[in-house]
């Protein structure tokens, strides 16, 4: 019986583009090696806007734009006073709306990764030559971010809200592992906190319809429902807590850059000769006794067990919990390497 | 030189090979490439190379000298060896003469001058209708789209699916052979009760119908060979299943049913039933049905593995808004799929 191998976490040499996001200035050059606090090079621009509100009438304004100093008046909304958030202008649209603008500060982009910067594209974007650990995603929504990952220690489903608005300092930015399954509510208040991406063992599909709603990266590692992460793949984020990780929702990985020597050591541990080395992949193989197994079958879809035996179209899994094992019809279930 | 052709559908591959031209064989791979398994380790392309490879390799063929062929729904994927045609499921469809092919799956109903389907099986599970265990269940099907539900009510919901996919103005001509195929009957699924269920929802119009169904998925399979070579096919009949004749009368009949050997068989039956006669004849019996709207039509019939499947509905009412009439459905074809 022919089966498909699923890898939760694979070793990859890859390239990572880092883009401006407007125009800026290298300070590096190609074939230079960086490290993932590097910085590349710089830029200017706004980096925060505020829409106000439709029935907003500024104060003192002279069209199309005007300077204000942070917590000045900018004008009301109805009988709501209106303060500058930021040091910033204030410009009116072609349609006749406002927007309070943040004025140009400097953005320094990091380079994330540990690699070798293979070739600059104009003053624009800058292409990595580096090596990475891939954890596979069994759904994520199509977004791309990347930003510093934080790893909450699979708190209970009352703490979860709490850990996110107290336990760190700025949620903006950071792609957040929450715990085994993640609620809608506590998803809404990492979007309005303003993460990068949120990921969980698991989500109710409502979850993830909210995210793919507003484009906010959510990536989950079991399935829909109520499933646990899978132990090494939480082990694995543990270890890697507040690095700077890439969340690649169209290909549903999140790629975590390592050392080269890290990189090494895994080869030698796995006994490859080199990365990428596909002699031999196997991406399907015979099922056989004493494999793991993860089952997708109901009341122990997610699980992970191991073959007992195996049947004609069916096998049997021991899930550890007692001697009994379980029958699982094919194709409800894969081989976890 | 051997022939190796590959169907590709939403939850399964199914592959039909010919060692020397006499020689057929069929097989089933029950998993297709998804990105929630495998987009960290390989592209689609590197998967199904490497599994055409492998399933060669175990027959002691080299892919270089196998002549490969495929068909897809919507399209065969890319493999690196090259091969010899490559075909979409609507044109093989449009290409069929003796039979009329519905061709379902979890995705899809197509038929002649018929394609109905979402985009992307995702776009499913967003129906707000359902209670959140089954909008999650159907979630996790698009991440492992191989999974056979655990229970009826799952694959009944999934057929209710497909059922709202087929458009209303749909109607079969009277008399015509119809093969049912696709992967919805070629994956594994334990209950084959719904099978039956499901085709008789997909039949529209009045009139007798000599039902097929495959279950290899052998139509594509059969029809990719033969627009490659016609002489590699003699009979694509003998691969599909004859199930019976499924008779839709719009309303009460009453039918006599004669074998010539004095056991004739006199059967009425009520509006908005569905009654299945077991019959499987070498030769042909008689059947003369009579009804308000169909008239009266005099056929004759062998049966199959199902028989006569009567169905007596006047409303465009489903089956499977019905649980009265489902359960009833559903019980009869048990009792002759476990004679």
């Amino acid at each position: 019986m022919l089966v498909p191998v699923v890898r939760r976490i694979t070793e990859n040499k890859c390239f990572v583009e880092r883009v401006f996001p407007v125009d800026g200035e290298w300070d590096v050059s190609v074939g230079d090696f960086v490290e993932p606090f590097d910085y590349l090079g710089k830029c200017r621009f706004s980096q925060n806007s505020m829409i106000l509100p439709e029935k907003f009438k500024p104060i003192n304004f002279a069209s199309p734009r005007k300077f204000y100093y942070k917590d000045t008046l900018i004008g009301k909304a109805g009988k709501e006073k209106i303060y500058a958030p930021y040091d910033g202008n204030l410009v009116e649209n072609r349609d006749k709306k406002y927007v309070f603008e943040e004025i140009e500060r400097d953005y320094s982009l990091l380079s994330g990764v540990w690699g070798n910067v293979k070739s600059l594209f104009e003053n624009r974007s800058a292409l990595i030559e580096t090596q990475s650990r891939d954890v596979l995603f069994s759904a994520s929504t199509n977004v791309y971010v990347s930003g510093e990952l934080v790893v909450f220690p699979n708190p209970s489903d009352i703490l979860k809200k709490s850990y996110l608005e107290n336990f760190i300092k700025d949620a903006r930015k950071k792609i957040i592992y929450i715990g085994n399954n993640v609620s809608l509510d506590v998803v809404r208040r990492a979007y309005e906190l303003g993460a990068s991406a949120i990921l969980s063992g698991s989500v109710h599909s409502e979850v993830f319809e909210f995210a793919q709603k507003y484009n906010f990266g959510l990536g989950v590692f079991s399935g829909f429902g109520d499933i646990r992460t899978p132990e090494e793949v939480y082990k694995f984020l543990s270890s890697v807590s507040y690095r700077y990780v890439f969340f690649e929702g169209e290909k549903n990985i999140l790629r975590v850059p390592i050392r080269k020597e890290d990189l090494d050591k895994i080869s030698a541990r796995n006994n490859k000769k080199e990365l990428n080395e596909k002699i031999d992949p196997k991406y399907v193989k015979n099922i056989e006794k004493n494999m793991n197994v993860q089952v997708l079958q109901k009341p122990y879809f997610g699980w992970i067990g191991i073959v007992d035996s195996i049947s004609e179209s069916s096998i049997f899994v021991k899930f550890g919990l007692n001697d009994k094992s379980v029958e699982i019809q094919s194709p409800n279930f894969l081989i976890v390497e | 030189m051997a022939l190796l052709a590959a169907h590709f559908d939403v939850s399964g591959v199914d592959f039909l090979f010919k060692r020397t031209k006499r020689n057929t064989e069929f097989f089933h791979f029950p998993y297709v490439y998804s990105k929630g398994i495998f987009s960290n380790q390989c592209s689609e392309k590197e998967f199904y190379t490497y599994l055409i490879e492998k399933l060669l390799l175990e027959r002691e063929i080299k892919p270089s000298s196998c002549t490969i062929v495929t068909s897809g729904f919507f399209n065969p994927p890319d493999i690196d060896f090259k091969t010899k045609l490559s075909v979409e499921v609507s044109s093989l469809i449009e290409n069929s003469n003796e039979f009329i092919p519905i061709f379902i799956n979890n995705c899809a109903f197509v038929t002649k001058g018929v394609i109905s389907s979402q985009e992307r099986c995702q776009e499913e599970f967003t129906s707000l209708d359902q209670d959140f265990g089954r909008r999650d269940d159907d979630a996790n099907i698009f991440c492992y789209p191989q999974v056979i539900p655990e229970d009826v009510s799952s694959q009944i919901s999934i057929d209710s699916k497909i059922f709202d996919k087929i458009p209303n103005k749909l109607t079969f001509e009277s008399g015509r052979k119809l093969v049912f195929t696709g992967g919805r009957f070629s994956h594994k699924i334990p209950y084959k009760e719904l099978d039956y269920v499901l085709i008789l929802e997909v039949l529209r119009g009045l009139g007798v119908f000599d039902v097929y169904l495959d279950s290899f998925n052998s139509f594509s399979l059969l029809k990719t060979v033969q627009i490659y070579d016609k002489s590699l096919v003699t009979d694509a009949y003998e691969y599909f299943e004859k199930l019976g004749s499924f008779i839709r009368t719009g309303g009460a009949c009453e039918c006599l049913f004669s074998t010539g050997l004095g056991d004739d068989q006199l059967i009425e039956i009520e509006e908005n039933k569905i009654f299945v006669l077991p019959v499987v004849l070498e030769s042909p019996a008689r059947l003369s049905i009579k009804s308000r709207d169909l008239g009266t039509i005099d056929i004759r019939t062998t049966g199959g593995k199902i028989g006569l499947v009567f169905d007596t509905r006047s409303e465009k009412r489903s089956i499977y808004d019905d649980v009265k009439l489902l359960n009833e459905c559903v019980k009869q074809f048990e009792v002759i799929l476990k004679k």
